[in-house]
């Protein structure tokens, strides 16, 4: 036996002397890994079916006739039908109509069209004022800086609710009630102090010899903020939008307080389908599921810069 | 290229004073060096040159006109910075082309002068690349290229190697001082490393605490140093400085009585005598100079060698005077072992004399005149 072998034949034996083999010491913690493991993947699924269910079952009522969505057999097998779509993105009641289950006008098309310009405009207003005021708030030095943040910070501090009269009045006494313009302001408003404090770290986070660089190499104010400031603050400017978009695209109480006929945006109309004839389901589903739709692709497209965002980072 | 002019310039932030009342003239193609601990007020002034900073009392002045007032954008400064402040969003070839952008240059015009500024610090590989993975060295050479592709009036250079490593640093400095010879643009540059403003500086500005201590070539500051404070931060090792209480006259000759051993320096006496202030002093004497001699009688100074490190081209002596820590360099043929004693000579024509309370040297006061621009 070589000195060599000697030594390999000697490493069960050692082993043996412990009641901790290494054989043993291996096994036990794989073995709870795979439970903990199994247990997370467990955990997750079932929260998936249970945040995704109630959006699957959305999708199917939408799909069906409303008497279809209230028999257990079609759960899932069912004759599917693109009626209360039509009536959601094209205004056809014909359908409903030819069932006797809902003589009205369609609520959809308005809807989506006002959801989508309070959206849209509010969302680029407050991308456009926070940023300027952001980057304000961030590069110069003036008397009452910090307070004045913190002033547009506690602006999100009182509940909503408690501004919906106030608001109710001050609108009326200007005659803007049930206007695209009253929403679009309001919007802009509440999204604002989100949108300054969000961009504000990270106009903070460029390091200041970049814009001062760009200062010498012969760029204005301006310039600066366009050319460096802005590009190296977007995914912050991206975080923003979305969640500006997300809320203007979900508000209700304003929006029910504030409009009436002539502008009602989608949460609003949704609730429409509740009448005091029933509720009727089928519209009603289609309606929401074109809801989420936007706000679904938005979020999936812009997924990796919103992470970003909202980790901040905005220069390595 | 530009003459640079500070008269009676002061900076504060509320109560604290960063830069006070410097006035000083940067020639034009001159390599102008702001040398000084951090603190000490170099980069105040630098960024009040460029704009980037208000003046808070005194005249900037470019070529004998006030520039207070002008927005960096319109002074024709190009500026180099410590953490290169690239543009992360932009490739090097975008980050080098943005001063010329700002000009409106035809892009065919922009094109060749990116490229012909790349080449002269070949780079040229590296234009295509974003700046995201370049090396340290890398990107300070892209910042250099930002910065001549302009030519410009004036070169602001903002401690811009010392973020690189050790080997790094010499190569870049080399590379600078051969790049200002060959664009012979006039240059300010910011350090607190005096053996890179002693290497790359036509003539050196010390500051301290807001105040210039002395103007002068390399040469000046290391032979006639002002004051203490000078003598201490050119130079390296850096110059033993020795306490003395008293200085008398006899003879010709200048004793200097310190708290444990008196120094005789012959032929000083009869210099100094008008400029004696009364006391206390500091003797300083830079190692090179410290002569070690046998032990005779008439070596007056005597010490022990504590230690001796042999450096290659010349031996570093470590000596114990009557307490008082004593650095001399000599030639590795020089006699002396650690534990032995040794006389020390302080050669008359080298040592300085400070004043222990203004820190001037008495030495050579025609030179020390810290304000004189």
């Amino acid at each position: 036996m070589t000195a060599q072998e000697l030594i390999l034949d000697e490493a069960p034996g050692t082993a043996l002397e412990h009641p901790w083999t290494p054989a043993e010491t291996v096994r036990r913690p794989t073995t709870r890994r795979f439970l903990g493991v199994g247990a997370t993947y467990v955990a997750a699924f079932a929260y998936i079916v249970f945040c995704l269910g109630p959006i699957l079952f959305m999708v199917l009522a939408s799909l069906k006739t409303d008497v279809d969505i209230f028999d257990p057999d079609k759960l899932f097998n069912f004759q599917a039908i693109s009626a209360n779509y039509e009536e959601v993105l094209t205004g056809n009641t014909g359908a409903a109509q030819a069932a006797g289950s809902y003589m009205g006008a369609s609520t959809g098309p308005k809807a989506l069209l006002a959801s989508a310009v309070v959206t849209g405009a509010s969302t680029i207003f407050a991308l456009v004022f926070g940023a300027a005021a952001a980057y304000g708030l961030a590069r110069y030095r003036f008397k009452g800086n910090r307070d004045l943040a913190f002033f547009i910070l506690s602006t999100r501090m009182a509940p909503p609710i408690a501004f919906v009269v106030p608001m109710y009045l001050l609108f009326k006494a200007l005659n803007l009630l049930d206007t695209y313009f009253v929403l679009i302001v309001v919007y802009t408003g509440m999204n604002l102090s989100f949108v300054v404090w969000l961009l504000r770290g990270f106009f903070l986070e460029i390091p200041i010899e970049l814009e001062e660089s760009a200062l010498l190499d012969g760029y204005g104010r301006l310039e600066v903020f366009r050319r460096i400031a802005l590009p190296l603050a977007k995914p912050g400017i991206i975080a923003a939008g979305i969640f500006s978009a997300i809320f203007a695209w979900n508000e209700f109480l304003f929006a029910a307080i504030l409009t009436a006929d002539n502008v009602r945006t989608l949460p609003v109309a949704i609730t429409g389908f509740s009448t005091s004839m029933g509720i009727r389901w089928g519209a009603f589903m289609a309606t929401a599921a074109v809801a989420i739709l936007p706000i679904f692709i938005l979020t999936i497209v812009l997924q990796r810069q919103l992470v970003r965002g909202l980790t901040f980072g905005a220069v390595k | 290229m530009a003459t640079i002019e500070l008269r009676h310039v002061s900076k504060r932030y509320g109560q604290v004073v960063a830069v006070q009342d410097l006035s000083l003239t940067c020639l034009d193609g001159e390599f102008f060096c702001l040398l000084g601990p951090s603190g000490c007020g170099k980069s105040s002034t630098m960024r009040m040159v460029a704009g980037l900073e208000t003046v808070s009392a005194g005249d900037v002045l470019m070529d004998g006109r006030r520039v207070n007032d002008v927005p960096p954008r319109d002074r024709d400064i190009a500026m180099v910075f410590e953490n290169y402040a690239l543009y992360p969003h932009l490739s090097v070839y975008d980050n080098i082309a943005m001063p010329l952008h700002a000009r409106r240059l035809s892009s065919a015009e922009v094109d060749r002068r990116v490229r012909e500024a790349a080449a002269i610090l070949s780079i040229e590989e590296l234009l295509p690349r974003g700046i995201k993975n370049l090396s340290g060295g890398q990107k300070q050479r892209v910042g250099i290229g930002r910065a001549i592709v302009r030519e410009p009036q004036l070169f602001i250079m903002d401690e811009p190697i010392s973020h690189l490593e050790a080997r790094l640093r010499t190569d870049m400095r080399t590379e600078l001082k051969r790049l200002h010879t060959r664009l012979a643009v006039t240059t300010l540059y910011v350090t607190h490393d005096q053996l890179e403003a002693v290497a790359l500086a036509d003539r050196i500005a010390v500051l301290n605490l807001g105040v210039l201590q002395q103007v002068g070539p390399p040469a000046e500051l290391f032979d006639r140093p002002a004051n203490d404070f000078v003598a201490g931060f050119i130079g390296s090792p850096p110059m033993n400085l020795i306490p003395i209480s008293a200085a008398t006259v006899e003879g010709d000759a200048l004793v200097l009585v310190g708290s444990q051993f008196n120094v005789s320096l012959p032929r000083l006496g009869a210099r100094l005598r008008e400029r004696l202030t009364g006391g206390p002093y500091t003797l300083g004497v830079r190692p090179i100079d410290v002569g070690l001699r046998g032990v005779s009688p008439e070596s007056t100074t005597r010490g022990e060698i504590v230690l001796r490190e042999r450096l290659g081209d010349h031996d570093r002596f470590i000596v114990d005077c009557h307490g008082e820590t004593i650095l001399a360099e000599a030639p590795p043929s020089a006699p002396g072992a650690a534990g032995e004693t040794i006389g020390l000579v302080f050669p008359p024509e080298r040592v300085h004399l400070f004043d222990r309370a203004t820190g001037r040297n008495l030495a050579f006061v025609q030179d020390a005149a810290p304000s004189a621009a």
